[in-house]
């Protein structure tokens, strides 16, 4: 059922095109002209700003309460059911940014930056559902684009400190590291009092 | 008889409130009025059943299954029509149900474009410019469209038009001609329910004033009127709640009241609420 619920998600999601073109074409145009966006960190910057602009509206009460009042599932079903969700948005992110590279000459971004990106996408999605689903909606928010900055300057600090993204940790290392990370806010996240 | 819904001494605290050992059961075939002031634990009591907060302490069984164990199965069988229905906001009617109907085993897509066509939906409406009443037709086509045999709606009829909010009964009446069919219906608008209810339960303070068929709280209840003079000691202690003016009393006796000069009618529903809210401020 928590399949389904991610399916529903990913679905609800491609039918409101307006936003995710939004969402999908804002980090592009910002590459041409904002500083930060238009250097090395490009790809890890995308994944992230996905993160802030598609995931985090999913654990606001509203949306919590469309998913357990209108679907015959259980609150576990529907914590699950997002967490996926939003691990397959970071991963289908990843991907884009992947091809992205590819497109535009993977020599201008820094080494290893995708699979690293793709560790802290899953980390920092698992703490902003958790913490969606643990706090009041304006507190969430409030916390969460914090977070998104925080992960932003660190990102564009750390590309620009050598030709490799973040030197001392492999690339496997960072992702099961993101996932481990995400699979324990995802138990978090179950345990949370559900602010309905 | 065979409940349909079984309640047991269901207890949850707040801080500011608690619904305190609330116990009923609603029969299979039947339309039960769930009334009470505002703030009295009507909402609370319906989260609670749909397992949308955890009670303190108390069961709840629905079919006669325990909701948390067979809550899936369950929800399968409920039609749920919150006060706020609530939807993804910037979909469309049909992309939201697109949504909604693979999870429902029973869904029927005709019906469903039927009631669409009846409350004047359209189709590719955006969600987010729906009104009130348009929210609360599209969540009764969703709750009526995949075989729900327990309807549960959380004051539906709140900020619809008269027109609709007859409409609205007549549909409810039309489910109800399947037999196997209940309806829980909560609402402070308690003249909806004397159409088309069968029993009623009044929750005041979080606690269950009562819960008996329609017909015999007619039969019980007396709404007992007079003049200054005739508003004894003894008369007012027989009385759940009583209004005084200038020109004379207007009260509630839930046992047969007599006295001359006393002029004896039917209450309604709104008088039995009103009374009983009002007694119960007063320590009549």
């Amino acid at each position: 059922m928590a399949l389904k619920v991610m399916m529903k998600e990913l679905r609800g999601l491609s039918g409101d095109v307006r936003s995710m073109l939004l969402t999908f074409a804002t980090p592009f145009l910002f590459r041409i002209f904002l500083p930060g966006f238009n250097g090395a960190a490009f790809p890890a910057i995308l994944i992230i700003y996905v993160i802030l602009g598609m995931l985090s509206t999913r654990t606001d009460s509203t949306s919590i309460r469309t998913g357990l009042i209108q679907f015959p599932v259980t609150a576990r079903d529907h914590v699950v059911g997002l967490f996926l969700y939003q691990a397959a948005v970071v991963g289908g992110t990843s991907l884009l940014a992947l091809v992205y590279m590819q497109v535009s000459g993977p020599a201008n971004f820094s080494a290893d930056i995708v699979p690293k990106s793709l560790g802290i996408g899953l980390l920092l999605t698992g703490l902003m559902t958790a913490i969606g689903l643990w706090l009041r909606t304006e507190v969430a928010r409030v916390v969460n684009m914090l977070l998104v900055i925080l992960a932003l300057n660190f990102v564009i600090f750390q590309a620009v400190g050598g030709p490799v993204f973040l030197p001392w940790i492999s690339s496997p290392a960072a992702a099961l590291a993101g996932l481990g990370g995400w699979a324990v806010f995802l138990v978090l996240g179950l345990l949370s009092p559900l602010h309905l | 008889m065979e409940n349909i819904l079984d309640i047991k001494d269901l207890r949850k605290a707040f801080k500011a409130f608690t619904l305190d050992g609330i116990t009923f059961s609603l029969p299979r075939g039947y339309i039960m009025g769930f009334i009470g002031p505002n703030g009295s634990g009507k909402t609370t009591t319906l989260k609670l059943i749909m397992n949308l907060m955890r009670a303190d302490a108390g069961t709840i069984e629905v079919f006669g299954q325990d909701h948390i164990r067979f809550e899936r199965e369950i929800k399968q069988r409920i039609g749920f029509v919150y006060d706020e229905p609530v939807y993804y906001e910037n979909l469309s009617i049909r992309r939201m149900t697109g949504l909604i109907s693979p999870f429902y085993r029973q869904w029927n897509q005709p019906l469903y474009e039927d009631y669409l066509r009846r409350f004047d939906l359209k189709d590719d409406q955006k969600i987010k410019t729906l009104s009130k009443g348009m929210r609360t037709k599209y969540a009764l086509a969703l709750a009526l469209s995949h075989g729900a045999e327990l309807l549960i709606m959380d004051e539906p009829t709140a900020g619809l038009d008269p027109v609709f909010r007859r409409e609205l009964l007549d549909i409810l009446l039309e489910v109800m001609q399947r037999e196997e069919n209940s309806i829980l219906f909560s609402t402070h608008i308690t003249s909806d329910l004397d159409r088309v209810a069968d029993y009623i339960t009044f929750i005041n303070q979080g606690k269950i004033v009562l819960s008996q068929e329609k017909d015999s709280l007619y039969e019980q209840y007396v709404l007992v009127k007079g003049g200054p003079q005739d508003l004894t000691d003894q008369l007012r202690r027989e009385l759940v709640g009583v209004s005084v003016n200038s020109h004379g009393f207007e009260g509630l006796a839930d046992h047969p009241i007599r006295g001359e000069g006393l002029v004896l009618d039917r209450p309604s529903l709104e008088d039995i609420m009103f009374f009983h809210t009002r007694g119960d401020r007063h320590g009549a």
